[in-house]
């Protein structure tokens, strides 16, 4: 894995790049953090991806892990910023993933430029994506008790016990850290984001997406719940639902396994499509 | 006893439940509701594929028992649970943990600066063997954080210390030391096991790092070795710059950066997937097991170990032929006051006395004893009694052992959780052959 920066908008971007840098000719696996995540969220699945030989980018998105900036409060202003960083580490297509946060600036993106966009993953998704009052406020006035919050909801009851994929690591105070060192409003203002895209504006966005396109839930989640997701899956044509049972919201630690096959499953068939 | 599941903490479950649930489910094969012990060296790989992910850590898994085991696991997550650490690696010892850690973040050339009062294996390994291999130790005043600030070197790589220090008692000023060594780019790494995490949990408190010896009172029954160190996930490894093996391209994983690539987790990461590979002090599964079942009935141990303490001090106190009683928990102790603060719900269940008679009456006390058992360890359900300068400490000299807090007559108790009322009655037995072998007169 290559750590890169680059400027956007005046301010360091970070990108975690594992496999070969993307090229024109074929597609690079992107993946987005959550609300008061970085690029760490995926370090069960990215550079296992990348060892199937193609490329993965995970970017910390802006005032979050190693990334400048300010986070902007719209989930459009994130797709933007999004594709200003993939032309600036040069990549062509994409298969575009996020997880909460990030998929509905995967689905933004892909709404903004679906000719880029060989395939859709969208996880632990919703729209809307309602966001409690109560979190929102204390994200405002404390993010380490919104992270806690957060953290307490997210992982689903088999996680919650422990059992990490990674021996010997406990997921709660694991998570919880990552969340609580978010600088300055970036928690607030990602959690706004979530809570003020539009659903109609999701949906357009979704009618736009002509590439293969995955859905992947988490059966016991309480943050997105998978009932939250129906209109989505109905407004993106072929879309495939995938739900992991014994899984929370946080899937890529809690299922690991099932979020790196469902992955592959969506880059096999980005293939496909691209070769037909 | 301290209420982790309250607002502002990420967890579900207080902390008696997570003694007894953190880092298990119930076996998903055979429905086995205990920790099942996988007494296996190795782990059968579906492909060729799994088994090169596994080895690359791109993925998590077990490989080989020397690295990681199941069994072992639960009790790594358990331990980091109760202290709130992002992971753990358990080892075979405690001396196995104080030694992976240093081991993970120095090489030769490095500096430690720890306090004077230690257990006396850790301070042999600071003293004694570490330097032959080019780290050396600085020891100084535990009741001094600023003596910490100035024995501070450009080489220094950490700062070491208990919560409660072995033999003399004295109680570390977590906040003080931590800030002191956070002002220097610094982690602190704190030895709590005289105090397991029911009773104070170091990385509230500003430690980064966190080991025990855990075949003491998180295991509690004297009956397995083990050790553990503990990651609390918020040091700044980027910011201080002085920790390549966190922070730079790994040689020996393809150049993966640690810190970039696992976070908050890159320490522990780093111990298991190098230090614990290289140096092989693994903890076994069968002693993980059984540390697991002492894990289980913590709390409740250490509030009868606490309570028992607490006793036995204020009888030694009121004895004739015993010159002064040192045990946090005692309204006179110096550092009362701060021990209340670190460990509200009790002061742990070691402490030390001095018999006036010095070293005679201390062998005729010991002689004297027919419940207490003779030896050397504490944590034990069984109340234990050693003689230090005769043994855990009789390596130092006279100097080292006067800077360290042990006198000729000291004695050390771990109180364990018998019926404190034969406890007293067997101390009793032991002050009486102490004053018959030193009369009072000759004592004085």
């Amino acid at each position: 894995m290559t750590a890169r920066e680059v400027e956007i908008d005046g301010a360091t971007a970070f990108l975690a790049q594992s496999g070969p840098a993307p090229a024109q000719d074929r597609p690079a696996l992107v993946l987005l953090h959550g609300a008061g995540g970085d690029h760490t969220a995926w370090f069960q699945v990215a550079r296992a991806i990348a060892a199937d030989g193609g490329t993965v980018l995970v970017p910390d998105l802006p005032g979050n892990g190693r990334s400048g900036g300010s986070m902007p409060a719209s989930v459009p202003a994130l797709a933007q910023w999004l594709w200003s960083l993939l032309d600036a580490v040069g990549a062509g297509p994409v298969v575009l993933a996020g997880h909460s946060l990030g998929s509905l600036v995967a689905l933004e993106a892909a709404g903004q430029k679906p000719e880029r966009v060989a395939g859709l993953g969208l996880l632990a998704t919703a729209l809307p994506m309602a966001v409690s009052d109560d979190l929102l406020a204390t994200a405002e006035r404390d993010p380490p008790a919104a992270g806690a919050m957060m953290t307490k909801w997210a992982h689903g009851s088999g996680i919650r016990a422990g059992g990490s994929a990674v021996p010997g690591l406990w997921s709660t105070v694991l998570d919880f850290t990552v969340i609580a060192a978010t600088r300055g409003g970036a928690l607030h203002a990602a959690l706004k984001a979530c809570a003020d895209y539009p659903e109609a504006q999701g949906l357009a966005a979704a009618a736009r997406v002509a590439a293969p396109a995955l859905l992947l839930l988490g059966a016991e989640d309480r943050m997105t719940p998978p009932r939250a997701a129906r209109r989505l899956l109905s407004a993106i044509a072929g879309a495939e639902l995938r739900t992991i049972p014994d899984c929370g919201h946080m899937m890529m630690v809690e299922q690991p396994a099932a979020v790196r096959a469902a992955l592959r499953a969506l880059l096999a068939a980005a293939r496909a499509q691209d070769a037909a | 006893m301290s209420d982790g599941a309250a607002r502002g903490t990420p967890y579900d479950l207080l902390p008696d439940t997570l003694a007894v649930h953190a880092g298990q489910r119930p076996d998903p094969v055979h429905g086995a509701r205990a920790v099942p012990i996988y007494q296996t060296t190795s782990y059968v790989f579906p492909d060729a594929d799994h088994a090169a992910q596994l080895f690359d850590l791109r993925i998590g898994g077990h490989i080989y028992s020397r690295i990681s085991n199941p069994t072992v696991a639960v009790l790594e997550e358990r331990l980091a649970a109760l202290e709130g650490g992002v992971g753990a690696v358990c080892t075979a010892s405690g001396q196995a943990a104080l030694h992976l850690a240093i081991a993970t973040l120095m090489g030769q050339g490095s500096h430690i600066v720890a306090s004077r009062s230690l257990y006396g294996g850790s301070y042999n390994l600071l003293q004694h063997t570490l330097p032959r291999f080019g780290i050396t130790s600085s020891f100084v005043d535990p009741r001094d954080p600023q003596a910490f600030a100035r024995a501070i070197r450009p080489e220094t790589r950490l700062v070491f210390g208990e919560v409660v220090g072995n033999p003399g008692m004295e109680v570390l000023d977590l906040e003080a030391v931590a800030a002191v060594a956070h002002e220097r780019g610094l982690p602190l790494l704190i030895d709590s096991t005289f105090t397991p995490p029911v009773l104070c949990r170091p990385l509230d408190h500003g430690a980064d790092l966190v080991m025990h010896s855990v075949t003491k009172f998180i295991g509690g029954h004297g009956v397995a070795i083990g050790g553990a160190v503990v990651d609390g996930g918020r040091f700044d490894w980027a910011g201080s710059g002085l920790f390549p093996t966190i922070s730079e391209d790994c040689t020996s994983y393809n150049g993966l950066n640690f810190l970039t690539e696992f976070g908050p987790a890159a320490f522990v990461m780093r111990a298991r997937a190098e230090a614990l590979r290289d140096f092989g002090a693994s903890m076994s599964p069968a002693n993980a097991f059984y540390l697991l079942q002492g894990v289980e009935t913590l709390p409740l141990r250490m509030q009868r170990h606490v309570a028992n303490a607490e006793a036995v001090a204020s009888f030694l106190q009121a004895q004739d032929g015993v010159a002064r009683v040192n045990y946090p928990g005692l309204p006179g102790h110096p550092d009362h006051d701060l021990a209340r603060r670190l460990m509200p719900a009790g002061c742990g269940a070691v402490l030390t006395f001095d018999l006036a008679g010095g070293r005679a009456a201390g062998a005729a006390f010991i002689a004297g004893l027919e419940l207490c058992s003779h030896l050397a360890n504490i944590g034990d359900a069984k109340t234990l009694v050693i003689h230090p300068a005769s043994t855990t400490h009789q390596q130092m000299s006279a100097a080292e052992l006067k800077a360290s807090g042990v006198g000729e007559g000291l004695i050390r108790l771990s109180v364990g959780i018998e019926d404190p009322k034969d406890i007293v009655a067997d101390l009793r037995r032991g002050l009486a052959a102490a004053r018959r072998a030193v009369p009072a007169e000759a004592a004085e």
